[in-house]
């Protein structure tokens, strides 16, 4: 069997990009694009490779980035402009292989193993790479690599508009000599736990004895130490396939700080709303929730628990998650709340049944429910509401949302 | 040099397979004739904002002339050059 040859193609300040391609007036300046200042949500989403020289970085907050950079220009995001994009890109990509999986907006795994039509794996990601720039005037960053893990790293390495190869003969020289918190899916809990123990390249990683490994990490450290030594075999899914979601959830960070439980309800049961259109759209049920409350400090904290019975209601998902909050010590206010609906599963998969679970008032809020559905898809969205959401629930009218995008990739 | 986009009214045709070319340009309210399309390839300028657009090379009045056609914004245009002001 043939070597594989996998393409990681990273597309460069995607959002900032996008932005200069829309306005060429921002060619040659610092821009970032960042959240609403007045929705409290102004912080750095996407920054230009001039504001990132100055030390802007994502995530950071306004006033920070314009203090290391005077000159930058902020811009709002323009969501539907990036997801226009994306597809554009991804359209570029199926000119050459149907075995495209997404990572994020601007990210992408191709399988370019059986295009040998359009020449050498390096020769199509040079193509790529070129066609982007003429036909979107966007600029891409290509790791060619024999499997996926590897690929990533390649397309981490120059940056922007370039094209990185590492193979089986020079990996140990291009990897392993990077820190162990390059390497996909190390985060900074597992960064700190190997170097705890001494290990901070990834070729010390893949260097250590596997039972050391999988003693410290358990099954998922199995998984980096194969990772890190070039042995990742995980596939590269096509293009048709769609990843069955695992969790759906809607977060929002607040106008005003929520001070009370009533006020904490209200923004629970508006979040559930909008989830349990969404399980309905998608013939889901949820058989957990999860809650997820950030106080003024913006810590975090995250509480979930097992629903009595599998639902899309809304009501049962709100009820739930305030259940969930009862746990919240009031010590802080609460700046921002997420409900998720886990454990998902078909609407019509047979479920096993609770023995203290109350079957009638589920069918009865079910029927409520349904009607709702109903006079809503006839009328608006607006017909028919809570009393309770009724006035100000200090939530501004564009929410957050999560994108139901694989953030694992495929194996 | 700045540059500015100038949004056309073009007419075109539409063939059977979906596919479609322009015929006549009108700028200032006169028509011009298209005599000839020399080249059709999907390019970004990069001096305008715009989304992907297909970029026509026409011969009008025996002069090579780009024009271009955004799907996005179903709309034709062609750039200018225009001093910084």
């Amino acid at each position: 069997m043939s070597e594989r040859a996998i393409l990681h193609s990273d597309l460069n300040c995607f959002f900032a990009s996008v932005e200069r391609v829309l306005n060429p007036e921002y060619e040659g300046k610092a821009i970032a694009v960042c959240g609403s200042i007045e929705d409290r949500h102004g912080i750095v989403l996407a920054k230009s490779e001039l504001a990132k020289q100055a030390g802007v970085k994502t995530g950071m907050v306004i006033w920070q980035a314009k203090q290391l950079c005077p000159d930058l220009i902020t811009v709002k995001p323009n969501y539907e402009y990036y997801s226009k994009f994306s597809s554009l890109v991804r359209d570029i990509y199926y000119r050459f292989t149907d075995l495209v999986e997404p990572f994020g907006l601007d990210e992408c795994w191709l399988d370019v193993t059986n295009s040998h039509i359009f020449g050498t794996p390096y020769q199509i990601a040079e193509k790529i790479r070129t066609t982007i720039k003429r036909e979107l005037g966007l600029t891409v960053s290509i790791g060619v690599s024999y499997n996926k893990v590897f690929a990533k790293l390649g397309s981490d390495m120059k940056k922007p508009d370039a094209i990185t190869e590492i193979s089986r003969e020079n990996f140990r020289d291009k990897i392993w000599n990077l820190s162990v918190s390059n390497l996909l899916y190390v985060g900074r809990a597992t960064t700190k736990r190997l170097n705890e123990r001494g290990i901070f390249t990834i070729g010390e990683l893949a260097s250590s004895p596997l039972s050391v490994i999988q003693k410290m990490l358990g099954v998922n450290g199995v998984q980096l130490w194969h990772y890190a030594r070039g042995e990742d075999t995980s596939r590269v899914m096509h293009r048709d396939f769609v990843f069955p979601a695992k969790s759906l959830g809607h977060g929002i960070t607040c106008n005003a700080d929520l001070e009370n439980e009533e006020e904490v309800w209200r923004v629970i049961l508006q979040l559930s709303q909008d989830l349990g259109h969404r399980l309905r759209v998608h013939n889901l049920s949820a058989s957990g929730v999860k809650l997820s409350v950030k106080s003024d400090d913006l810590k975090v904290r995250q509480y979930q628990a097992p629903l009595e019975i599998q639902t899309q209601s809304p009501f049962e998902i709100a009820t739930a998650a305030r259940r969930l909050f009862k746990s919240y010590d009031w010590d802080k206010k609460v700046r921002a709340l997420s409900v998720t609906a886990i454990g998902l599963s078909a609407e019509s998969k047979p479920f096993q049944i609770d023995l203290f679970a109350d079957l009638e008032r589920h069918d009865k809020q079910k029927s409520i429910d349904d009607a709702v559905y109903i006079i809503r898809n006839k009328f608006g969205d607006k017909s028919v509401c809570a009393a309770s959401l009724l006035g100000n629930l200090k939530m501004p009218d564009n929410s957050e949302r999560n994108s139901v995008l694989p953030g694992k990739m495929f194996e | 040099m700045q540059y500015r986009r100038i949004q056309l009214e073009v007419e075109a045709i539409f063939h059977t397979d979906g596919s479609f070319a322009p015929k006549r340009i009108y700028f200032d309210e006169k028509p011009y004739e298209i005599d000839r399309i020399i080249r059709v390839r999907p390019y970004c300028p990069r001096v305008v904002g715009c989304v992907a657009p297909i970029q026509y090379t026409v011969l009008v009045e025996g002069a090579q002339k780009k024009i271009y056609y955004e799907a996005d914004s179903n709309t034709w245009f062609s750039i200018k050059e225009c001093d910084k002001t």
